[in-house]
């Protein structure tokens, strides 16, 4: 896996057209079908979204948790893509960023009067809206039977469409570097209970916060990269309420060969 | 008779030579698979004289592959009394020592494996032979003896061998050509079919450049077809049926599916069995693309083994049916440890929920409706599994697979198959069961249809209940589609849509595509072939499509049954044990001729059961049976009595053996053979029949000497029909024409020939096989009976046009003097005999060839007024 130049950027969120605030910023997808359902690196229920050339990303849909990003292919390998028995697809490429294990695992936490609840959110399957955006919904079944339903939207924009180019440029990113949006609605959350979602990416730049409402995390000028981790919450509020919250981030791609950073 | 190999070579002289034996190796270009004849006159492409009998490779042959060798001399023997031998070989080899078979060690095999013989021997030369074929890969032969007072085992020395001496040897460059022995089976005799059923019609559907690999099609209400392919794709077709309106068009739907293997309609509403999830397909703008894949249901457990497939669907009150196959490694072999769900067939509620109705299955790539009303589902071969399978979905049923459970699963009862499909013969990968409801098919009375992916096309099964217990019978039923058959799915038009997939090795039928869809219609064309087989205590009873003509069916020769049992085992696979054939008793017909019932001997619970559909038994309106064999899986032999077997029997037609029926006698038929005596036969160039020939139990019999019989009438144009038999290994014939000018039969009179193809030599030489006009025209076919049954045999010569027949089946057909017998003639031995077939008048004429031979019912009738 080549290097990959790390620094936090702090980013706000661009204003968007829509309820949702968001733009797709529908790009070129590298294939079609672009959402794929596949065994992925030795991991049976997977999601595969070829966003952009430059930007690859998978779920774990048993987990509901996200799992890579990179830039590449799959290798589709396998019975059913070139006759052999026994492998399966990998990921091909340059991983930007891939969730530690625990964080696949127990990247979901749900509490209620500030004890824990043993629940995960259960798959529920996806969506390609009208505009192109790949929806990911997931449920949360809570002991008093309410429904609790989370709809993530993976996106693909450049750098200098998610954060401003004066951080851009202190963090030493290009402006067209990849950029990778989760955007979270979750609905039907009671008051009182509180939906975490733990996040560790490897990356130049991060974000969290619903839209219009960032924080930004940046890193001085020539910090190298790191993991940025933390926590997503939503806290329970009236009924029908839908929050918002969302993660930004920016990654660095390897230098071409004789390029200096 | 003069073997023709010994014809095309020089007979050695016996000893004189150098040390060594003599080898000669002729070279072939094809796999021979067994020790098979050369054509007359091929001369070798090597020879020399070799110290012993121990050869390795192409150093010590001359060349690696695909050729037949012989070493020939004498060994010798110098002190008398019991000598045994030891044979390896790779491949398969033969030795003759003093004219005796000593050790048949044929076919394809490495020299790990040996055979043993032994013979009494003189002392002083015996002619050896040793003859050797080779295909691929190692090839040598060892041979060892260990005559009388040895103690072991030891190579042959040179010095007790020597190669013949004085003969000129020659070689040639090129390959040489063999001679193969008859076929025994046909498409449908014995073989795969080689086509569409006649009362069905198949239809090319895929407009150029749609290759589905299927996994699942059913129909929505508007009448369009939804196919999901493995490949992960959904399409929806429209003007698919009969009837449309305009030309095919296919709209892709949704993509980037886990090898989905099943689909399903329910309401209008698309559901899809990926490989690890239940999805419903929703297009909610109506734009005809899929824009939601729902998540129905996920909860069972997978790995990302390659081989953890999940088969559907079937939809029945209110839930989705499917089956999880187990994880495999790259081989065949199961994986251990299994996760807990897999080899489950499972249903799945529309609300996720979902749960286990059976296990122990282990690649069950078909389910689905089928007869009674049920839902079945098919397994495939390998650990736990002796053979494929198709079984009834019973809930709490283990299916015998210990692939999750390991030895635990060894306490738990097995629910038996419905019916085995024993692998390579009528099954190999199967796949959706269907139902069937055309022509006397149907459903509801037991018979359905399970395709193959491998072995090919679809099979119809019929099946019952017996004493709370279902067993079925396999019959072949279609082939000639494009690819393996992997879905089926009945039509709103009621035609039999058929969807085909394939990859490498076995997941795929040979020669076809690996893609396919197709439309099967039933036409209503007439179809003679086994309907329906129901055991009964002491037999089975058959019923047919059709019903027999008039006066076939009685007679038990026509059918051979054999029955083997099958023992689940921790080897993948299994063979065939304890298998025998069934003694049959009798055969009686209904009086409508659909049915008959076959007494059978030592009918057993818990086997297989073959049965083959020999000869003489053809429909009313369609002739020839479709397909001849059967396979019944008997879970039971029940107690029930066939109540019709006592009526039916007193129907029986057939006139007493050796006599005329009034018919007969109209039409001009004599009897040659009265069953009493020997009237009507001398010897030839004698007064009365020789010694060895007798009346034995109504049956006109060689036992010893006796030299061939003439009919003391000559006939000029006529028809013979006649029955013979022959002892195991045996060789006679029957001549026609023959004069007595000459010395022997042969030299004047054609010949039918009478041969044990199995076990004589001659049988493995098309042209003096059973039934051939012998040396000069080849049958298309073995179609003789197990040795030890009557077969009938009939000669219809009208000058010069004369044709030979052998069970129901022409086996001959010549011109006597036209262009193409001459240039038989000329190339046979006959030719240097200037009085052979010249004759337009001349005896009849059976032949003693030094074997027992039986014949009854002998009748001729003149056809030159």
């Amino acid at each position: 896996m080549s290097a990959l130049v790390c620094a936090l950027l702090a980013t706000l969120l661009l204003p968007a057209a829509g309820v949702d605030g968001f733009q797709p910023g529908a790009a070129q997808r590298p294939r079609d079908p672009w959402v794929l359902r596949c065994v992925l690196d030795g991991r049976a229920r997977m999601i595969t979204v070829a966003l952009s050339d430059d930007l690859w990303v998978a779920y774990d849909a048993e987990l509901c948790s996200f799992y890579a990003a990179w830039k590449g292919d799959v290798a589709l390998d396998g019975a059913v893509f070139t006759t052999r028995h026994g492998p399966q697809p990998t990921l091909r490429g340059e991983t930007y960023s891939r969730s530690p294990q625990a964080v696949l695992e127990d990247g979901w936490s749900l509490t209620r009067g500030g004890r824990p609840l043993e629940l995960r959110p259960r798959y529920k399957g996806y969506t390609l809206g009208a505009t192109g955006q790949l929806s990911l919904d997931y449920e949360l079944e809570l002991p008093a039977g309410e429904r609790v339903t989370i709809q993530e939207r993976p996106g693909f924009r450049r750098a200098h469409r998610v954060a401003r180019m004066d951080l851009l440029k202190r963090a030493g990113v290009g402006a067209d570097a990849p950029g990778f949006e989760r955007r979270f609605w979750v609905e039907g959350l009671p008051a009182g209970t509180e939906l975490r979602l733990a996040y560790a990416l490897d990356c130049a730049w991060l974000a969290t916060g619903p839209a219009r409402d960032a924080a930004e995390v940046a890193l001085e000028e020539g910090t190298q990269p790191r993991r940025c981790s933390g926590t997503l919450v939503w806290s329970g509020g009236a009924p029908g309420e839908v929050l918002l919250n969302g993660i930004s981030a920016v990654f660095q791609p390897a230098p071409e060969d004789g390029e200096q950073r | 008779m003069i073997a023709l190999l010994a014809q095309a070579l020089a007979l050695f002289a016996l000893p004189q030579g150098e040390p060594g034996l003599f080898l000669q190796v002729w070279e072939v270009d094809e796999a021979q698979g067994a020790l098979l004849e050369l054509l007359p006159g091929q001369t070798p492409n090597l020879h020399g004289v070799v110290p012993g009998i121990d050869l390795n490779g192409a150093a010590d042959f001359g060349v690696g592959a695909l050729f037949r060798a012989r070493l020939q001399g004498a060994l010798r023997v110098e002190r008398p009394g019991l000598h045994r031998f030891r044979l390896r070989s790779d491949d398969g080899s033969r030795l003759t020592l003093a004219g005796r078979r000593v050790i048949d060690h044929d076919g394809l095999h490495d020299a790990s494996t040996l055979r043993e013989g032994q013979l009494e021997l003189e002392r002083g030369e015996h002619a050896l032979t040793l003859d050797l074929f080779q295909d691929y890969g190692d090839v040598s032969v060892r041979l060892e003896w260990r005559p009388p007072g040895a103690a072991d085992f030891a190579l042959i020395p040179g010095a007790n061998l020597s190669a013949p001496a004085g003969d000129v040897r020659v070689t040639s460059p090129g390959k040489k050509r063999l001679v193969r022995p008859l076929p025994r089976s046909a498409p449908g005799k014995g073989e795969p079919l080689a086509g569409m059923h006649p009362s069905f019609r198949v239809q090319a559907l895929r407009p150029e450049g749609f290759e589905p690999r299927v996994g699942g099609m059913d129909w929505l209400s508007d009448g369009r077809l939804v196919l999901c392919t493995w490949d992960g794709e959904v399409y929806l077709l429209e003007n698919v049926g009969a009837d449309a309106a305009g030309e095919l068009r296919v709209q892709p739907f949704a993509a980037g599916l886990a090898e989905p293997l099943g689909l399903c309609v329910v309401g209008d509403e698309i559901f899809v069995l990926q490989k690890q999830e239940l999805t419903r397909l929703v297009d909610a703008d109506g734009d005809g693309r899929a824009e939601g894949y729902e998540c129905v249901s996920s909860g069972w457990s997978v790995t990302p083994n390659f081989h953890e497939f999940a088969f559907g669907l079937v939809y029945a009150d209110g839930w989705f049916h499917a089956n999880l196959a187990i994880a495999i490694e790259p081989g065949g072999r199961s994986s251990w440890p299994q996760a807990r769900d897999r080899g489950h067939s499972i249903r799945i509620a529309r609300d996720g929920r979902w749960e286990s109705v059976a296990h122990g299955l282990r690649t069950p790539n078909g389910i689905g409706r089928g007869a009674l009303g049920r839902i079945w589902l098919t397994d495939n071969q390998g650990d736990w599994l002796p053979s494929s399978k198709l079984q009834a979905l019973e809930p709490g049923a283990f299916y015998g697979s210990r692939a999750v459970l390991g030895d635990a699963a060894a306490e738990l009862p097995v629910t038996p198959p419905v019916a085995w499909l024993p692998q390579n013969e009528i099954g190999n990968s199967p796949s959706q069961p269907a139902p069937i409801d055309v022509g006397p098919y149907r459903s509801a009375q037991g018979q359905m249809l399970v395709g193959d992916v491998t072995h090919g096309g679809i099979k119809r099964v019929f099946v019952e209940e017996l004493e709370g217990v279902l067993q079925g019978t396999v019959f072949r039923f279609m082939q000639g589609l494009e690819a393996g058959v992997q879905r089926l799915a009945w039509g709103p038009d009621g035609a039999l849509y058929v969807g085909g997939v394939g990859s490498t090795g076995n997941w795929s039928q040979s020669g076809k595509h690996w893609f396919g869809l197709e439309r099967v219609e039933y036409t209503g064309a007439p179809v003679f072939e086994l309907l329906e087989l129901r055991p009964f205590a002491g037999g089975v009873e058959l019923t047919f499509t059709e019903p027999l003509r008039a006066g076939q069916g009685w007679d038990p020769g026509a059918y051979l049954v054999r029955s083997w049992r099958y023992e689940a085992t921790a080897s993948y696979g299994g063979p065939k044990l304890d298998e025998r054939e069934h003694a049959l008793v009798s055969a009686c017909v209904s009086r409508d001729r659909r049915r008959v019932f076959l007494e059978l001997a030592d009918l057993a619970p818990g086997r297989v059961l073959y049965l083959r559909l020999l000869d003489g038994l053809e429909g009313e309106q369609a002739g020839a049976p479709w397909s001849s064999e059967a396979w019944s899986t008997l879970n039971v032999v029940p107690a029930r009595e066939h109540s019709g077997r006592a009526r039916w029997s007193r129907n029986d037609p057939r006139p007493a053996p050796n006599t005329l029926t009034d018919a007969e006698r109209g039409a001009g038929w004599q009897l040659l053979f009265d069953g009493a005596t020997l009237a009507g036969w001398r010897a030839f160039h004698g007064d009365a029949p020789g010694p060895g020939w007798a009346v034995l139990e109504g049956t006109l019999a060689l036992s010893g000497a006796g030299g061939d019989l003439i009919s003391t009438e000559t006939y000029g144009d006529f028809e013979l029909s006649l029955e013979w038999r022959v002892a195991a290994g045996g060789n006679s014939g029957v001549f026609f024409r023959v004069s007595e000018e000459h010395e022997q039969v042969w030299e004047s009179g054609p010949e039918l020939q009478i041969l044990d193809n199995r076990r004589h030599p001659d049988g493995r030489n098309p042209l003096t096989s059973a039934g051939a006009n012998y040396a000069l025209h080849a049958p298309p076919l073995d179609v003789t009976r197990p040795v030890g049954r009557w077969n009938r045999a009939r000669i219809l010569a009208r000058g010069g046009s004369v044709e030979y027949w052998l069970n129901g089946t022409r086996t001959c057909r010549f011109e006597l003097g036209s262009e193409d017998w001459a240039q038989r003639l000329a190339a046979s031995k006959f030719a240097t005999m200037p009085g052979f077939a010249r004759y337009a008048v001349g005896h009849i004429a059976l032949q003693d060839h030094g074997d027992p031979v039986a014949f009854r019912n002998v009748k001729l009738r003149r056809l030159d007024g």
